[in-house]
């Protein structure tokens, strides 16, 4: 997985290179995410921080392709069983967008992906390790400050779902964020 | 032929009368009271008259001498009344009232699949029914207790309770021997100020050498025994299903010694007399079960395997008067509640098997426990300790936990004992499998 992700990005940035201009942007973002999953919430609680890294590369007039990849990591208890338990999650996501910008400093971004979650969740006496497959959709607005710096605030909705043990799991959820980024 | 109006008004008139009159000598038909002497073909007649619904038979009871029946019935009134406080104490059954569901059918012969009493005795020509009655009490109240079921259950030295505890100044005046017992149940009380020998140190025998050489031999002690208020059948069957099989007496008719099979039935039913335990009664047995649809309990006899349902009899309720004088023995003020449940967690990604394990100790605070410890096998293993618990360190006499190590595919069985001071298991649970 990190071969695959270290050679998109080393791609992106080739062809970033070649066509010149601010067509490239890495951007980080802390994202505060409330899961869907009731049971998730249950046993981790009811909101969760965590990083998120985004290359974002310009194709034609506002168009965009990008990948981001983000690590989840919480602890809480299992009720009932008393059990402590450690959630770790990689989210890797690909995707398009579309910036519609205005005012000359602002930018209106919309992004639509894939969402690609690979699990390790971890109890005294279980651990189940997976990946789930979903789709997610993040809305933001940037502010340009100058020609090589933005930062905006986003949000947005990841769902990926599961079945286990004959019950649904759903990875993600709503999380909003502030996205710090470099474009060149 | 015509009739005219009056005419045919006075006939329907007769016909309602006699009609009537028919219907009042239905109801009002008399019951046919069992005596001591009917032959067969009366106690037959009466069971027919009465609608009764058992049958009966030649067999080594019936066909005695009324001479030899004369001794051979062991329950008699008190030569002396040996009032004791405890006659009237309830004990330990009022905690189980209104909390156990009783079932509709109970037999200690059969529960879950195992036998907590051991094969029908027979006193033979011998005044005994008393110690037959109480060991038969004592074994099921050990059993049940101890969980010893089929091949493991006790059988304990009725010879010991007739000579060796009869033989005590004062005990002799209630008991001895193939002299009978009176209504005091003076041999309980031996039980809890004795206890009692194995069968295997004692054998049944129905002559006395004189001297008992077994009070060196291994003791089984019980800490008490009490009565169970007269004609009160819940509180029978709460006995008999907390604690085993009861002790009670009965008032035999020559129907009684007759019976063959089906479903008991006299007209002997109130427990008249004042106090009501002495209503009198003439043969000790003991009852190990009860099934609702027959409104019957089951009686344990001691005439051995012919006699009746293989030594077994279906009684009604308070036929006999068998629900006048029942007595349950407690072996130990302390009773483990054991229960276990199989439940799966499937939460998040998490799915487990886990067992909810709940013991609740019942017992009075002179008892002296140490600890507590539950037991856990796999299906053909050996027990292994699952967890110990220190007395002081029960909250409200009661402990729960679970237990997380299950596989899926197998079942377990569990079962809890609590040990004295000295190590000794003082109480045992019934054991349960999930």
């Amino acid at each position: 997985m990190k071969k695959s992700l270290i050679g998109l990005v080393m791609v992106l940035v080739l062809f970033s290179t070649a066509r010149g201009g601010n067509t490239f942007g890495i951007s980080v973002i802390g994202n505060y995410m409330v899961p869907s999953d009731e049971d998730y919430k249950t046993i981790y609680g009811e909101g969760m921080i965590y990083p998120e890294l985004k290359i974002e590369f310009n194709v034609f007039k506002g168009f965009s392709l990008w990948l981001g990849y983000g690590y989840l990591t919480a602890d809480g208890i299992i009720p009932i069983l008393e059990d402590e338990a450690k959630s770790n999650q990689h989210h890797l996501s690909v995707g398009i967008g579309y910036v519609l910008g205005f005012f000359n400093f602002m930018g209106l971004k919309l992004q639509l992906g894939s969402f690609n979650v690979y699990y390790s969740e971890k109890s005294v006496d279980i651990e189940e390790t997976g990946m789930a497959f979903g789709y997610r959709a993040d809305l933001g607005l940037m502010f340009y400050m100058g020609n090589n710096f933005f930062m905006g605030l986003s949000g947005g909705y990841m769902n990926a779902n599961k079945t286990l043990y004959g019950h649904p799991v759903k990875f993600g959820g709503f999380k909003g964020g502030l996205e710090i980024g470099i474009a060149f | 032929m015509k009739y005219s109006s009056v005419s045919k008004f006075s006939l329907i008139i007769i016909l309602i009368f006699l009609c009537s009159l028919q219907g009042i000598s239905e109801n009002q038909k008399l019951v046919l009271k069992f005596e001591k002497n009917d032959t067969l073909e009366e106690i037959r007649s009466k069971i027919e008259h009465n609608g009764y619904q058992f049958k009966v038979s030649h067999n080594w009871v019936f066909d005695m001498s009324p001479e030899q029946k004369i001794a051979f019935y062991g329950k008699r009134p008190s030569r002396q009344s040996t009032r004791l406080e405890r006659s009237d104490d309830i004990g330990p059954l009022t905690r189980y009232f209104d909390k156990k569901a009783l079932p509709t059918r109970f037999d200690w012969r059969n529960h879950n699949g195992h036998a907590y009493i051991g094969a029908v005795r027979n006193q033979g020509y011998c005044g005994s029914c008393f110690a037959f009655g109480a060991a038969a009490a004592a074994e099921g109240t050990y059993n049940v207790a101890m969980n010893r079921y089929d091949g493991n259950c006790i059988d304990l030295s009725e010879s010991f309770i007739m000579w060796c505890l009869g033989s005590l100044p004062q005990f002799y005046p209630h008991f001895f021997g193939c002299d009978g017992a009176d209504y005091d149940y003076m041999e309980l009380q031996a039980l809890v100020e004795y206890g009692i020998v194995r069968e295997s140190d004692y054998p049944y025998t129905t002559s006395y050498s004189g001297v008992c050489t077994h009070w060196n031999d291994p003791i089984i002690k019980f800490s008490q025994w009490y009565r169970i208020p007269c004609g009160d059948i819940d509180a029978i069957k709460t006995a008999i299903v907390t604690y085993g099989v009861v002790d009670a007496a009965v008032l035999v008719s020559s129907a009684f010694d007759a019976y063959h099979s089906g479903i008991y039935q006299d007209s002997n039913t109130s427990c008249y007399a004042n106090p009501c335990y002495y209503t009198p009664t003439n043969h000790a047995i003991s009852l190990v079960g009860w099934d609702d649809a027959d409104g019957a309990f089951i009686l344990r006899n001691s005439w051995g395997s012919s006699w009746g349902e293989s030594g077994y009899m279906r009684i009604k309720y308070n036929s006999a008067v068998v629900a006048c004088e029942v007595c349950y023995l407690v072996i130990s003020d302390i009773v483990l509640q054991l229960s276990v449940s199989r439940e799966e967690l499937n939460m998040w990604v998490f799915n487990q098997e886990y067992a909810d394990v709940s013991l609740v100790v019942d017992k009075n605070n002179n008892v002296d426990v140490q600890k507590y410890i539950i037991y856990k096998k796999e299906a053909g293993g050996a027990y292994q300790p699952l967890i110990e618990i220190q007395e002081f360190e029960l909250q409200d006499n009661a402990l729960s936990f679970l237990d997380k190590e299950l596989d899926a595919n197998k079942s377990y069985t569990y079962k809890a004992v609590a040990l004295d001071s000295h190590g000794i298991i003082v109480a045992n649970s019934p054991e349960i499998t999930i």
